[in-house]
């Protein structure tokens, strides 16, 4: 569907990009997915609490352990700015045998062989890395601000839900609307607070209805349909109460690859992954990175390459370490950086972004792009992304990226009802 | 990381996929290692017998539901344990029989099949036969396997399912015991029934059949509205009247955007009435999500809700028959502190005072026993530390010549939860 759109706006009014792909990974910082990026502000050392020097060692996608990210997680980790807190992070490793000592866990980068695939994407385009993860904490709020550029329980709320849902009866898996009984998340107040839970579903505005005011399409594809972390529509209940949920939730994650075939790309897209093609530590194989590259070359060598643009980042930073002090806007904002890559064929060509980016920094372009408004919540502070296109440019050629799985291996991915992460 | 779904829910998520087509991160699952000296604590408080004897689960695991007593002895179910199979990666639970002196015998161990698995409520008995329900298994296309069974267990042990669920109009995923009212059975399901936007599987029943299984037939359905959704506590019965709780629907607040839950009567004939409706919002500590059995004590109901009051972590409340509701207490404690979080069970009355349990908080943060008055003033009477005495406790109390019995979800010697008693 074609947007109507508004003139005045400095993206809009481009008039070139008619589609926006958000291809939304787990849990990585800058230093940890793209250490040693040309032009990238990535060290291969960190400080502990102790004031320690700590070189950083490689450490597989597939490592066996999985570091803390939750809000709390997040404050030892920051050390109030002094980010030398990473050796205090709690960590759960499959066996002490085959971990590295408890204090040195969140110290590591992905050698760049097994990121290969986002390298050369963000060496053909453009690479952000001052993209700061809006919340301080885990998956499910993050999922909740790529949607609504908030996790507030309503609109105008200061009251955000800060963790991952937890459920006192054991029954699962929880987060949204459609969580079985007993399901409570936390909140965080505006002096820090953490407390008051609450079922994990919230009346609040989110791109999609300003989408849906400008009878713009929109799909979200997720790794199976119910309640879960990374089900970001089901946690808003005007989007799980609409007529359209069931038509634009979709799984499995590879559904976008056979719309896109099948001339079905929406206008705003979320793709979120499986477990396996996550990039989670302790859940990941390793295909993320292939993952992504398919969506990439699908739509790269589709009819829609010319008028699209896709923005690949993380959802959180997954206890990794990262030397950059995000900037502190409240209680709650910004969390630690995580990669964005982008790619459009009016993305510029090898570059690097040091400007400000959040989650928000997203929707505001998708906003600006069709000419939405603004949903009043980070979106008005957040900058649209500008620095990272010139449509002056005429349109790249698409030069499909190489990668160890292709697209054929993830369509023969069957749905998996397994909860795809429990953040901690 | 990824873990394995515990199944009961999973039933309802699964019929909701099919029929389309980590704050509380911090709950207490981990507890103290003490090693025990003596199962005897202090308080009056003594572990009667411990679940996973020998390093396995044949003897049960996870009980959740309330005891009954039959004969002297103690009988009860586990949601896991006993048998282990594709269907039950936790066991499919059983039913047992423990004396108050503390031996443990097996009386029936689920298979998982038409006979049913995840047994979640107490047992009833009916002239010394004992029935009761569980949540998922028996059979069927929907519901992955089943949708759950009313069964019958003989004093001999002879088991038979007198009745299983469908999933569609006649409920689902019966998380809740069952009342014996002029010798016919009463119950409900959390699941089934009217399907919703915010409860695709459905949102629950009120159901009747007759102990010999004939004429089950369902006296309400709800609709997510003003009406309430999702009844996860067993009935009481007053004047011919039922009266139970739903765990969502009713009053929608920023706190509670599918509601926070209500009270409710529904005649045998199937007139329903909502006596109250939770309000629980922001500035009003009100209880939400009531998830045990009301008691009546006076002409007057008492009950708990799992969330809402002052602090978000649950109440105690009464409600009369004309609908005036009042929180006699708010739980205020996350894990760890003086009070406990949480409650699940149901009230149990002795001498005037009301005595349960809470799933979390206490002193070690894995949960507490408590004594209330009417009249709101609260008594701390155990906080268990894990092992070897027990954790998380999710039901009531059984009173027998004196002593209170209960089980621990969680914890004891092998941590598979355990029975406990108390001195009042």
């Amino acid at each position: 569907m074609q947007a109507n759109r508004l003139p005045g706006f400095s993206l809009g009014a481009s008039g070139k990009i008619h589609h926006v792909v958000i291809i939304f990974q787990e849990n990585r910082s800058v230093d940890n997915l793209f250490n040693g990026f040309p032009g990238a502000d990535t060290v291969l050392s960190g400080t502990n609490s102790q004031g320690k020097k700590v070189p950083l060692k490689p450490v597989s996608l597939t490592a066996p352990y999985d570091l803390g990210h939750s809000n709390s997680a997040f404050k030892v980790e920051y050390a109030g700015g002094k980010m030398n807190g990473f050796n205090n992070v709690h960590s759960l490793c499959k066996s002490v045998i085959v971990c590295t000592p408890r204090d040195i866990r969140a110290y590591g980068y992905v050698p760049r062989s097994e990121a290969k695939p986002l390298f050369d994407m963000a060496e053909q385009y453009v690479l952000g890395d001052r993209m700061f993860q809006t919340n301080e904490g885990p998956s499910f709020p993050a999922h909740q601000y790529i949607l609504s550029g908030t996790s507030s329980i309503g609109n105008g709320s200061t009251l955000k839900a800060a963790e991952n849902p937890s459920n006192p009866l054991g029954l699962g898996p929880d987060g949204g609307c459609d969580s079985p009984p007993g399901a409570l998340v936390t909140l965080i107040d505006p002096a820090g607070n953490e407390g008051q839970p609450v079922f994990p579903c919230f009346d609040r505005i989110s791109l999609v209805d300003l989408l849906t005011k400008k009878s713009l399409s929109w799909r979200y594809y997720q790794a199976y349909i119910g309640p879960g972390l990374w089900n970001g529509p089901d946690a808003i209940l005007r989007i799980r109460e609409s007529r359209t949920f069931r038509s634009n939730v979709l799984a499995p994650p590879s559904t976008v690859l056979t719309d896109i075939a099948n001339g079905k790309l929406a206008d705003v897209v979320w793709v979120t992954p499986t477990s396996h093609a996550s990039d989670h530590a302790y859940a990941t194989d390793g295909s993320g990175p292939s993952w992504v590259a398919a969506v990439v070359n699908a739509i790269g060598q589709s009819q829609y390459w010319n008028d699209t643009a896709i923005f690949v980042t993380w959802d959180d930073w997954g206890g990794w370490f990262d030397h950059v002090p995000p900037p502190v806007y409240n209680s709650y904002e910004l969390g630690f950086r995580v990669p964005l890559v982008v790619v459009s064929p009016y993305a510029k060509a090898h570059y690097v972004s040091h400007v400000q980016h959040e989650f928000a920094s997203i929707l505001k372009f998708a906003e600006e792009t069709f000419g939405l408004g603004s949903m009043h919540t980070t979106d008005v502070r957040a900058d649209d992304l500008a620095d990272c296109f010139d449509f002056s440019q005429p349109p790249r050629k698409f030069k499909r990226i190489p990668a160890p799985f292709s697209a054929r291996h993830f369509l023969n991915q069957p749905i998996s009802m397994q909860n795809p992460d429990d953040d901690f | 990381m990824t873990f394995s779904i515990r199944p009961v829910w999973v039933i309802a998520v699964a019929l909701a996929a099919c029929s389309q087509g980590g704050g509380l991160s911090s709950l207490p699952t981990n507890y103290s290692q003490v090693e025990p000296r003596s199962r005897a604590m202090a308080g009056g408080y003594q572990s009667t017998y411990s679940f996973g004897q020998n390093g396995k689960q044949n003897d049960g695991q996870s009980p959740v539901a309330d005891l009954v007593a039959l004969g002297g002895a103690l009988f009860g179910t586990t949601l896991y344990g006993g048998i282990t199979n594709s269907r039950c990666s936790h066991g499919c639970g059983m039913v047992f029989k423990a004396a108050t002196s503390g031996s443990e015998t097996a009386l029936y161990r689920f298979r998982g099949g038409a006979d049913g698995f995840a047994p979640a409520a107490g047992l009833l008995d009916v002239n010394g036969d004992l029935f009761g329900t569980t949540s998922a298994g028996g059979g069927g296309s929907n519901c992955g396997g089943g949708c759950g069974t009313v069964f019958k267990l003989a004093p001999n042990g002879a088991h038979s399912v007198i009745y299983r669920f469908k999933g569609v109009s006649d409920g689902a995923t019966p998380l809740a015991g069952l009342i014996d009212v002029g010798g016919v059975l009463y119950g409900t399901t959390a699941s089934g029934g009217a399907r919703k936007a915010v409860c695709f599987p459905g949102c629950g029943t009120v159901f009747r059949v007759n102990p010999d299984g004939t004429s089950e037939k369902v006296i309400y359905r709800f609709k997510a509205g003003a009406d309430g959704a999702q009844p996860i506590a067993s009935l009481v019965a007053a004047g011919g009247v039922l009266y139970g709780a739903t765990e969502y629907g009713g009053t929608r607040t920023k706190f509670c955007a599918t509601g926070c839950g209500t009270i409710f009567s529904v005649t045998p004939s199937g007139a329903e009435k909502v006596l109250y409706r939770f309000k629980y919002a922001p500035h009003v500590a009100d209880g939400a999500n009531p998830s045990a059995a009301l008691i009546a004590v006076g002409g007057t109901f008492y009950g708990t809700t799992l969330g809402g009051g002052t602090g978000g972590f649950g109440t105690v409340f009464s409600v009369t028959t004309g609908g005036a509701e009042h929180v006699l207490q708010s739980f205020t404690c996350c894990t760890k502190g003086p009070r406990g979080s949480f409650p699940l069970g149901r009230l149990t009355a002795v001498n005037g005072a009301l005595f349960s349990t809470t799933r979390g908080g206490g002193a070690y943060g894995v949960g507490t026993v408590f004594k209330i008055t009417t009249s709101g003033t609260e008594t701390l009477l155990y906080s268990f530390k894990g092992k070897p005495d027990g954790a998380g406790p999710q039901a009531g109390l059984l009173e027998l010549n004196g002593t209170l019995y209960g089980t621990t979800a969680d914890g004891g010697s092998h941590g598979e939860g355990t029975v406990f008693k108390i001195t009042p």
